[in-house]
């Protein structure tokens, strides 16, 4: 696989910014990683396994399943390059929440434990650079899983009409809500749950409840954004 | 060494960093100590900052048509508002309040720009991302308890039209509705 690491860097900066994030600097965590090919069907994860790698898709998409309470496989999301995949297990060391098969041929550079280990404590600009890049993930992961959670809390026809596309009221400006009876339109579909538990495990992380909210960028980024726009 | 760097060497988190380092934390984010009752964070005020608790204990409410919900305490050692580093434009979700006499430290995005090869941010950013994860899976788990649940509820209203529906049992967990 022949990569431009400063390159595929910046384009993972696009979509998982940091204050300060330089692409020579994320380079260095990328050089430290394996490259991986998949072919259209291949198994990168499978739910309850133990997670001992983070991906870095570079190209390609990925379909992600989740088993649903009957155990049947459900499409959660599917999701292009550029994408960090399965560092909530390096993290947390906790089992895979989902299985990630590939959509069509997929790029993947492979981070193991050891390597996530040794750089987690380095003071060094790789290392900050990788703990940066998953602060900023987890950040945005919590902060559209609790935004959607919101959501889910208030019925449809408890929002002002302006805003029920922007935002979700607070507890305090909540209006009471009222009793549905069964087999109402109204209330959660597990789809609905399906879709908030995929957003707080970064499976599918949207902007609802960020609209007003920007992940922390500075200029270099804005620029490095932009160009990759042009370029891709 | 300074009385709030010395509270710092006690945090589990601190326990490999010298002192040097953490004195050149607190020199970069500003300890601030609050008094019961003090008020850390307004619910619905712009995030910018986060504090990290040294001594003392701090607690998060809500307080929905005056009636007070406690959400949670922060003790030594945790972070409190930390999404607001990594965000602009952010809210907060909850009033913090202090409970007793509490010292911490605050920590802006200024403070991990200036900090940032500093040994004791680099333990500080280890810590956030266990935290950051831990709340995550709480929250998943919580979620998955209740979709684990959505047949048994749609069947137990079809028979009792006044049992909780799922977005109430949703509510129940993690304190919307009612």
């Amino acid at each position: 696989m022949n990569l431009n690491l400063a390159r595929e860097a910046g384009r993972i900066l696009t979509v998982h910014p940091y204050a300060g994030g330089r692409s020579s600097d994320l380079a260095k965590v990328l050089e430290r990683c394996e490259p991986k090919t998949l072919a259209i069907d291949d198994v990168l994860t499978s739910e309850g396994d133990q997670g001992e790698e983070a991906y870095f898709l570079l190209r390609g998409t990925v379909r992600v399943l989740k088993k649903g309470p009957g155990g049947d496989d459900q499409e959660l999301a599917q999701i292009p390059a550029p994408a960090l995949l399965g560092h909530m297990s390096l993290v947390d060391h906790s089992k895979r929440s989902a299985t990630c098969v590939a959509a069509d041929a997929c790029q993947i550079l492979v981070m193991d434990r050891r390597t996530y280990g040794s750089l987690l404590t380095e003071s060094s600009s790789r290392g900050t650079a990788l703990r940066r890049l998953l602060l900023s993930s987890l950040t945005r992961q919590l902060i559209s899983g609790n935004a959607r959670l919101q959501g889910l809390l208030v019925e449809p026809d408890d929002e002002p009409a302006s805003t029920a596309s922007r935002s979700t009221p607070s507890a305090a400006t909540r209006k009471p809500r009222k009793r549905r009876s069964a087999g109402s339109d109204g209330d959660i579909s597990n789809n609905d749950l399906l879709r908030a538990a995929g957003v707080l495990e970064g499976w599918a992380v949207d902007t609802s409840g960020v609209d007003d909210m920007q992940m922390v960028e500075d200029e270099d980024m804005r620029r490095r954004r932009m160009d990759s726009k042009q370029r891709w | 060494m300074s009385e709030i760097a010395d509270g710092l060497a006690g945090l589990y988190m601190f326990r490999t960093v010298q002192k040097r380092h953490l004195e050149a934390l607190v020199e970069m984010a500003p300890p601030v100590t609050y008094f019961g009752g003090d008020i850390v964070f307004h619910q619905g005020a712009a995030a910018d900052s986060a504090v990290l608790v040294v001594t003392g204990k701090l607690i998060a409410y809500v307080d929905p048509g005056g009636n007070r919900r406690v959400l949670g305490d922060s003790r030594p050692g945790e972070i409190v508002g930390e999404t607001a580093l990594f965000t602009r434009g952010g809210k907060r979700n909850a009033t913090v309040a202090a409970e007793g006499v509490s010292q911490c430290l605050e920590l802006s995005r200024e403070t991990l720009t200036r900090a940032g090869r500093n040994p004791a941010m680099v333990a500080l950013e280890q810590h956030m991302l266990g935290t950051m994860a831990r709340r995550i899976r709480a929250t998943n788990t919580n979620i998955q308890r209740v979709w684990k649940e959505a047949e048994a509820a749609k069947a137990e209203l079809a028979r009792n039209t006044k049992a909780p529906t799922l977005r109430e049992r949703l509510a129940g967990l993690f304190g919307g509705g009612k």
